[in-house]
């Protein structure tokens, strides 16, 4: 197994994150960056949207607005995410399809998510892998990740939720009818967990260290404190303005 | 006359979709697809919806614009069966 970076990012917005991801694909992709794990959160809060989603159908534009909400659209594909501030971890995976089971991308979730559920399992909680993309406790949904594939490297980039102010998230996320009503099951703020809410309290910098453990078990690969390149800096500042934050691509579905 | 059809799915173990399918009487003028499923390569739901425009609004057409999509591109989707989308866009074609 090759060695792979270790980024530690503290809190960006929402452009520089999507931006700092995409760039770090490109670089990867192009031989210039070794596999990396990047773990980050988010200064305002956002939502982000799934590659192929219909913006105005997702989110509410004006409650986001209102409570100074970005909006940004991954490159990634799934579904919405509100990005609290302060009550959840981002990570991201880079690497080349080929140093992993990339094969079938149901596949290569389950395997890139394994940090995850290691880490969460060494944290006390029942957390197992759900299809297609998901992390469960008990059932609940706890993490969920998104994927992109570009010059075959693959980009994961997911959420482990420790917190979650769920009257906010779902005053921003519009929640489609037919999820809402998908018979036999709960209400989507009763189908979502967090770490506080099974009893597990951490902070941010915390769970980072227990993702970086997680990550070491889960994938037997050697981590290697490093950060991203000037051109990785440039490249992510460029996405960072000349995509993400366009109205244009926002709103391009 | 141009009319505007949608229909919105959601599989067993699939993920939510919609198409959007705008047709001038039996021909697709243009097709959205958009929803919460992986689609690799990039641009290939783009390229689908590029294969649509101007085809007949029929099983077999659809079918083929799909299927060569994916073909050329060797491209995968996650949380839509290619089937499935076919179906849902002559659906939402023959919708009034």
């Amino acid at each position: 197994m090759k060695e792979w970076r270790l980024v530690r990012d503290g809190k960006a917005d929402a452009f520089r994150n999507m931006g700092t991801d995409e760039a770090i694909l490109d670089a990867v992709g192009a031989g210039k960056a070794p596999p990396t794990f990047r773990l980050y959160t988010w200064r305002p809060s956002a939502v982000s949207i799934g590659r192929f989603q219909a913006f105005d159908e997702v989110v509410d534009a004006s409650a986001c607005r209102e409570l100074g909400i970005d909006i940004v659209r991954r490159i990634s594909g799934g579904g919405s995410v509100f990005h609290d501030e302060k009550g959840e971890v981002t990570y991201s995976m880079v690497v080349r399809e080929e140093d992993i089971p990339a094969h079938d991308v149901i596949d290569s979730f389950k395997y890139l998510l394994g940090t995850v559920v290691v880490t969460l399992k060494a944290l006390g909680l029942r957390a197992e892998f759900a299809p297609i993309n998901d992390v469960v406790v008990r059932g609940k949904k706890i993490s969920g990740s998104a994927q992109v594939r570009r010059n075959g490297t693959v980009l994961q980039h997911g959420t482990v939720l420790m917190n979650m102010e769920k009257e906010v998230a779902f005053k921003v996320l519009r929640v489609p009818r037919l999820k809402v009503e998908e018979r036999g099951l709960p209400g989507p703020a009763e189908r979502v967990t967090t770490l506080a809410a099974e009893g597990v309290h951490i902070d941010a910098s915390s769970l980072y260290q227990e993702l970086v453990v997680g990550f070491s078990a889960a994938t037997g690969a050697e981590l290697r404190n490093g950060r991203i390149s000037e051109e990785e800096l440039e490249a992510a500042k460029a996405y960072a303005r000349r995509r993400y934050a366009d109205p244009a691509w926002l709103e391009s579905r | 006359m141009t009319h505007l059809g949608r229909v919105t799915k959601k599989e067993e173990d699939g993920k939510l979709y919609a198409v959007d399918v705008k047709c001038e009487g039996q021909r697709i003028e243009s097709v959205k697809i958009s929803g919460e499923f992986f689609a690799n390569p990039e641009g290939l739901i783009e390229s689908m919806e590029e294969s649509l425009r101007g085809i007949r609004l029929d099983k077999m057409f659809v079918m083929q614009a799909i299927a060569g999509a994916l073909f050329y591109s060797k491209g995968t989707l996650v949380g839509i069966r290619a089937s499935d989308l076919v179906e849902a866009i002559v659906e939402a074609g023959g919708k009034p």
